[in-house]
């Protein structure tokens, strides 16, 4: 038997799933065989992922979630469960940046990033994990970002919600291990995203950027689908509570 | 997903026992061309033969102290010569003799730090000339959680380990822009499923490292993990083939850890 990398068979929700790296994990899960729910606030803009998913073969479906509103996430996980059956892996990928010097931060804006990057990571992982003890078995991936081990000026409140990401991660870890659920997260560095791409299209930024990249390059939506689908499969059961970084050696580095 | 390993060449040190063979064999399902270097000639063979069974591309030992950098030169040359390139080193080879340190004697702690460290020191120095050549490869280097978290009676053991992810992390920000990339895996205990899957050179077969092998033993041992079992060499070699394929292109100078949660960090 090869590496078991598939997912045929196995259902999957993808928050934020409309753009950048949630589009590039919803599609690559959706080619290594899952039933993908790809979620957003904009309906709109997941029906094109879940077209695409369905494009290639896959299958997929659409789900209106505000993530910072916990009576739709509750719902959402209804709907998905009744509609291609129980969730066997979450990606909890949805969450913004802000940047923004700390003195200007109001209180607004800080509960506005913990809510979206923070709390609503737990409110899915919550609202999934019951159906998976049930199964015996789940996989959440939790979208970190190498920001959340290094010090970033003007991003007080992003750094911080992502290293809760990394907490979150290995106490949910711990937790759910008995039950056959494996809980990582997937921390990302500078990728092709849009965020990304103003600072790649002015040469200066460019070059500043990528002169602290070992590799020299930024990472793609593909690559993190991939890690993705690595942390969904059979291949990493054996794998809790680790953060992996997706980030060209940056981190290492800095 | 497609790892596209097909048709590489892929070095495992170690590659007749326990985790190494497991490794080696799992890359021979994705069809690579696989060398195992070991010292161990006949447990060698026995794990090049199942490799053709099960899939390899080719499959060939090369006898090979990784302690001594002739060999290893030797072993790196013998490969270039047959294949062309190295495109994946997997330094796997490992020893350990679990024993508190004050009671340990200097000579032990020589052997852990030639093998655990000087090994992949070797190893790595050895592949990478062809690698920078051709702006490609891979290095997944076997770690241990004792040396991110530091463990009884593996004092120095740790800290070779501990070395060869300071190692990873120097030669990733040093090679990166040559396309190079390097990780680690760190395995819990793992211990050997049968006497057929390790030589009398591994570290399973020495006495000390027998007692884990009780069924007692087992079960205490498993209790320590969260996911409450053993991990196998199947578990660890999944992550090792990720790593050394294209679709973990953009990961380099990580530490992994698939041990069932032992280590969270």
């Amino acid at each position: 038997m090869k590496a078991d990398f598939s997912l045929a068979g196995r259902v999957a929700l993808v928050t934020g799933a409309s753009r950048g790296i949630g589009h590039g994990i919803a599609l690559a899960l959706g080619a290594a065989g899952a039933a993908v729910a790809c979620a957003a606030r904009s309906l709109e803009q997941v029906e094109a992922t879940a077209a695409e998913i369905a494009a290639a073969g896959g299958q997929a479906r659409a789900v209106r979630v505000d993530v910072t509103r916990g009576e739709q996430i509750v719902a959402a996980v209804d709907e998905i469960g009744r509609a291609l059956g129980p969730i066997d892996i979450l990606v909890n990928n949805a969450g913004f940046t802000l940047e923004k010097k700390t003195l200007d931060v109001t209180d607004e804006d800080w509960d506005a990033v913990l809510a979206t990057n923070l709390t609503a990571m737990f409110r899915c992982a919550r609202a999934v994990a019951p159906g998976m003890i049930r199964l015996g078995r789940g996989k959440i991936i939790n979208i970190g970002s190498m920001y959340g081990r290094i010090g970033v000026p003007r991003y007080a409140a992003y750094c911080a919600s992502k290293a809760a990401v990394d907490g979150l991660t290995r106490s949910l870890a711990a937790e759910w291990a008995r039950h056959g659920i494996q809980v990582n997260c997937l921390a990302p560095g500078y990728m092709r995203t849009d965020i990304s791409r103003e600072a790649m299209a002015d040469e200066a930024r460019r070059t500043l950027l990528l002169s602290r990249v070992p590799a020299r390059r930024i990472g793609e939506p593909e690559e993190a689908g991939a890690l993705a689908v690595y942390l969904a499969s059979a291949a990493s059961d054996f794998m809790t509570g680790q953060t992996v970084y997706l980030d060209g050696g940056q981190t290492i580095a800095w | 997903m497609e790892l596209n390993l097909a048709g590489k060449s892929v070095i495992v040190t170690g590659g007749g026992s326990n985790i190494g063979r497991a490794i080696g064999l799992a890359f021979a399902r994705e069809g690579v061309h696989l060398t195992i270097a070991e010292i161990d000639e006949g447990q060698g063979k026995k794990a090049v033969g199942e490799a053709q069974r099960q899939g390899a591309a080719s499959a060939t030992v090369v006898p090979t102290d990784v302690t001594k950098w002739d060999s290893v030169l030797a072993m790196v040359k013998d490969v270039e010569s047959r294949l062309g390139r190295v495109d994946v080193l997997v330094n796997n080879v490992g020893w350990t003799h679990d024993h508190l340190f004050i009671e340990k004697e200097r000579a032990e702690w020589e052997k852990e730090i030639q093998l655990n460290l000087w090994g992949m020191i070797n190893c790595t120095r050895a592949v990478l000339d062809g690698m920078i050549a051709r702006k490609a490869g891979a290095v997944v280097s076997l770690g241990s959680d004792a040396g991110r978290m530091g463990e009884f009676r593996e004092a120095v053991y740790g800290a070779c380990k501990a070395g060869v992810i300071a190692l990873t992390k120097s030669l990733a920000r040093e090679v990166g822009r040559h396309g190079i990339r390097l990780n680690v895996v760190c395995p819990g205990m793992t211990i050997p499923a049968s006497d057929e899957d390790f030589g009398s050179l591994s570290m399973w077969a020495a006495e000390s490292n027998r007692a884990w092998s009780t069924p007692e033993m087992k079960a205490r041992i498993a209790k320590a993990y969260p996911l409450r079992r053993i991990g196998t060499a199947e578990d660890v070699a999944p992550a090792v083939l990720f790593l050394a394929s294209d679709a973990a292109g953009f990961i380099t100078g990580q530490t992994l850890s698939v041990s069932g949660g032992y280590t969270m960090m």
